[in-house]
Order: structure tokens, then C-alpha cells, then sequence
């Protein structure tokens, strides 16, 4: 233990408890009560003597051996890799006389990485700094619960945000049929040629039609939300692209759109089935749906890894979207970019629906007249 | 049967739903409220018919009312009404705008409210006679 710290343990003691100086062993107590409950190790380095120290509860926390010596040169070896710098720089700052608190991510002797609280100031001598005490605390429990709720919020955000989509599309569309039908229905009793009734009664008939595509692709998307708990399965990249082209044969032969695979990185993914047969349909058909009239399309798909996580790429080089005007739109229901390309709107919402369901995300780049890539973290 | 003497000489409808145009141009037809009709299916279409009107200031083919749609591919009903009054003209010209949509989105309602350009909000559905309104009250 450094005497340092137990002195000020000992200096608050006496202020809070009037305590004689009689009673230093249950300062002890005290202290290792304290340490234990809150999970703080302390440590100090004594520039002046070239000397280290870890009490106890930093040995117990840091897993280090019996006769482990703690060095101003091994110090940074109990911070991650990617906190060391952050680490060094504090200490650095400090020992000019800089106080620190702040939250790093450190590792035992052993290399358990764990994330943890740490506060430290420069020791006086005078006016001069002979060196730097601080403590830490494990916090590795609390921050990792932090960081879950912060993941569960993202994916309630987009959920709330995707349902707030749905309700106003679901109120929207049902709202412009129904108009329709009104409007049909006034109009027929406001005319007498039996033309013009015969013309009506083929427009009741359109939005009848209209109607109930409007209601498919609802039950669409509510299938999609309950779907997430059937089952995953391990399946093949190239399986489903070659499903996939089988069903849009005649569309990719009519086009005579080229289609370039490379699955070797990552060839297989643990996903739901329709899932991902859906998504690689909706990115294909729209890339040769949304291709450049005046060259051959081609598409190039791709798996790989990425910070540990199955990616896949899709890409075009067809008409392209113009991002900042459409960017927040683009995954939303019922909208659509290019005119004329009976286009319903529906494929990209149900695609990034999917792909969120399973805690996954989408990505889209895109230059108006060059192309279209999607990127999929799975 | 007596009908209303048409007044208007030019209108316009901004829309994507054809079933919609198609009952519009029926009720203008036989409540004789316009002469001529335009019709746009997007935002983009009208304003690429619009600018050079306007620039070149000939209010003949200009249209009086003007019923525009919200939720449309390409260009949406916002985007048209950011456009359009970007348009520089030498002479004022002042359209009646009524934005006709589905959308009860509060959000919405009060947005069209902030452009001073649009006459007014409307939601659908609405019947022959809240048309034939609007149009004797452009002309009035």
C-alpha cells in the first residue's frame, strides 16, 4: 500500500471520526473494507526514486504475481493496446501537474481485458513534482451493461422509427384509396351517360385492385417483423445468389446484365433463410431494375469480414441516387427516385427491416449516373 | 341542367395517383370548373414545365389553381414548393396553391403552414362539392 494514500486515508478518518491516532489498525480495516467494496486499486509512482508501487487491491484486480515488481516501464503494459496511447499521454500530463479522472480500458497480467475508472494527481514535494498517485476502479460489469443498454436503444430508436413509418404509410394509403372510392362513387351518381358510368365502374374496379396490394404489402412487413424468431441456418453465399438469378432468369437475360461474384472470404453466413433470399433478390432486381440504359449492367457481389462481422457488398454501375437530396428517404416506404420504372417502393424498406430485425445494418453509397453500392454489416 | 360559368381558364393537378386524375378531371369536366387542365405526375415535371413560364413572364399558360400532392416520386410536394419559389420572375406571379393530401401527419399540416405560398391544407378525401369551392373561390 502507498503510504501516501494511506496517509490521506488516514487524514480524512480523523477528520470524519475524530478517531485517536491510537486506532492506526482499524484504519487498516477500514481502508481494505473500503477498497474491497468499491473495487479500487491504488498505485503510485516516485520519480525521485525510481520507484513503483501497487497496493494489494491493484495486485488483486491486476492478477499479479506474489513477487511481481511493478516498473515505470512496464506500467503501460496493464492498458489495452488501443487505451496505451491514451494512457500515456494522461500520466504524461499529470506528471506536469495534472490531475486525471477518466475511463480507460486495462488489462490484468494475465491480459483479461477489463474496462476501468481511473483518477490520479502529480505528488508534491515543495513545489516540485516527484511523481504521480492515482486509483483505479473495475468498472468492467457497470460499462458493459452501459454499453448494452446503448445498443438496445439504437435498435429501439430504429424500431420506433420504422413503426412510426409504417403507421403513417398505413393511415396514408388506406386514406388515398378511400378517397377514391368516394370520389367514384359521387361522381356515379352525378352523371346519366352509360359511358361514362361504364368508365367509373372500371376506375372502382382499380382501386379495388390498388387496395388490396396496398394490404399485401402490409401483411408483407408484418411478416417480416414476426419472423425473426424462426430459425437460423448456416447457408451457403453462392447458394442463394444461384437461387436468387434462377428466379430472375429471363429479367437478367433480357438485360443482359453481368453478375460477378466472390464469396471465398466469408462463403457461408448463420442467417435466417428468406431473409437473406429476399435481401439478395430486392438488391439484385433493383440493380437491374435502376441500370443505365446506355451500358451493359454489371453488378460485382461480395462477402467479407469486418471488425468480426460477415459483410456483404452489392454493387452497380446503373443510374445512381442522389444521396443528398434523398438520403434520409431512401429506406422508406413508398418512395421511389426514377419515374416510369413501376416502381412501388416497398424493397429497400422490407430489405433494411430485415436486416435490422437481426441486429444487422445497411449501408448505401451512391453517385447519380455512376452507381449504386450497398453494404450490409450482417 | 344550369352549370356555373367557368372562370378558370388554366388549372393544374400535381399528382401521382392516376385513379385520382382521372376523378379530378371528371368532376372539372362536368362541373365545367376549368377550361384547361395540366396535369404533372411529380414535382419535377411541373417545375421543368413552370421555369421557363415564369422567366419569361407569360402568365397566359400560367395556371390559376394549383392542386398539389405531397408524397410523389423524383420530386415530392416540398421539394417542388422549395423550388418553386426559388424561381426569379420579373412580375409577380401569384398562383393559388392548395396542397391535397393524404397525410394527417401533424408535422405536415404545420409545415405547409410556414409557406405562405400555399392557400391552404387539405386532406383527402374530399367531395365534388369542397372542389367546386375551391375553384369558384380561385376565380372569385
Amino acid at each position: 500500500m502507498n503510504f501516501l494514500t494511506q496517509k490521506s486515508k488516514n487524514h480524512l478518518l480523523k477528520k470524519e471520526t475524530s478517531k485517536p491516532p491510537e486506532e492506526t489498525p482499524f484504519d487498516n480495516f477500514y481502508y481494505k473494507d473500503v477498497a474491497q467494496l468499491t473495487g479500487a486499486g491504488g498505485w503510485a509512482v516516485n520519480f525521485k526514486k525510481k520507484k513503483s508501487f501497487f497496493d494489494p487491491q491493484a495486485r488483486a484486480i491486476l492478477k499479479t504475481p506474489e513477487d511481481y515488481r511493478p516498473s515505470i516501464r512496464t506500467g503501460l503494459d496493464f492498458y489495452t493496446e488501443e487505451y496505451a496511447p491514451k494512457a500515456a499521454e494522461i500520466f504524461m500530463a499529470c506528471s506536469m501537474g495534472e490531475p486525471f479522472s477518466t475511463i480507460l480500458k486495462m488489462k490484468t497480467y494475465e491480459g483479461k481485458e477489463f474496462w476501468a475508472k481511473a483518477v490520479g494527481r502529480p505528488i508534491y514535494e515543495g513545489n516540485e513534482i516527484i511523481g504521480i498517485q492515482g486509483t483505479f476502479q473495475d468498472i468492467n460489469q457497470e460499462k458493459l451493461k452501459e454499453i448494452g443498454l446503448e445498443s438496445s436503444i439504437k435498435v429501439i430508436e430504429s424500431q420506433n422509427s420504422r413503426l412510426f413509418n409504417f403507421a403513417h404509410i398505413v393511415s396514408h394509403n388506406l386514406r388515398s384509396h378511400a378517397s377514391n372510392l368516394h370520389l367514384t362513387l359521387e361522381l356515379l351518381q352525378s352523371i346519366n351517360s352509360p359511358a361514362e358510368e361504364e368508365e367509373l365502374k372500371t376506375s372502382l374496379y382499380d382501386i379495388s385492385l390498388s387496395l388490396n396490394e396496398t394490404i399485401n404489402h402490409l401483411n408483407e412487413i408484418v411478416t417480416t417483423q414476426s419472423k425473426s424468431l424462426s430459425e437460423r441456418k448456416i447457408i451457403k453465399f453462392e447458394e442463394v445468389l444461384k437461387n436468387v438469378l434462377n428466379s430472375i432468369n429471363r429479367l437478367v437475360i433480357d438485360t443482359e446484365t453481368e453478375i460477378y461474384s466472390d464469396f471465398s472470404e466469408v462463403p457461408e453466413i448463420n442467417y435466417i433463410p428468406s431473409y437473406l433470399d429476399s435481401i439478395f433478390l430486392n438488391l439484385v432486381t433493383n440493380a437491374i431494375k435502376y441500370r443505365h440504359e446506355e451500358r451493359t449492367p454489371v453488378i460485382d457481389i461480395c462477402s467479407y469480414a469486418e471488425n468480426g462481422k460477415t459483410c456483404l457488398m452489392i454493387k452497380d454501375n446503373g443510374l445512381g441516387i442522389d444521396l443528398e437530396k434523398h438520403k434520409d428517404k431512401i429506406f422508406n416506404m413508398y418512395q421511389t427516385f426514377h419515374p416510369g420504372k413501376e416502381s412501388v417502393g416497398i424493397g429497400l424498406f422490407i430489405t433494411k427491416n430485415q436486416i435490422e430485425t437481426l441486429q444487422g445494418s445497411i449501408l448505401v453509397e451512391s453517385a447519380v449516373g455512376i452507381g449504386t453500392t450497398f453494404k450490409i454489416t450482417f | 341542367m344550369k352549370t356555373p360559368l367557368s372562370k378558370i381558364k388554366l388549372s393544374c393537378i400535381i399528382d401521382d395517383d392516376d385513379v385520382y386524375i382521372n376523378l379530378i378531371k371528371k368532376i372539372i369536366d362536368i362541373k365545367k370548373l376549368s377550361e384547361n387542365l395540366l396535369v404533372f405526375k411529380n414535382g419535377q415535371e411541373a417545375l421543368d414545365y413552370f421555369k421557363p413560364i415564369m422567366e419569361n413572364i407569360s402568365e397566359e399558360n400560367f395556371p390559376e389553381i394549383i392542386l398539389l400532392d405531397l408524397n410523389m416520386p423524383v420530386m415530392d410536394g416540398w421539394k417542388f414548393l422549395n423550388e418553386f419559389t426559388q424561381i426569379k420572375t420579373k412580375k409577380k406571379i401569384m398562383p393559388t396553391i392548395y396542397i391535397v393530401s393524404s397525410s394527417i401527419n401533424p408535422y405536415d399540416v404545420e409545415k405547409a403552414k410556414s409557406y405562405s405560398l400555399v392557400t391552404d391544407y387539405l386532406i383527402k378525401p374530399i367531395d365534388i362539392a369542397q372542389f367546386e369551392a375551391l375553384f369558384l373561390k380561385a376565380s372569385a
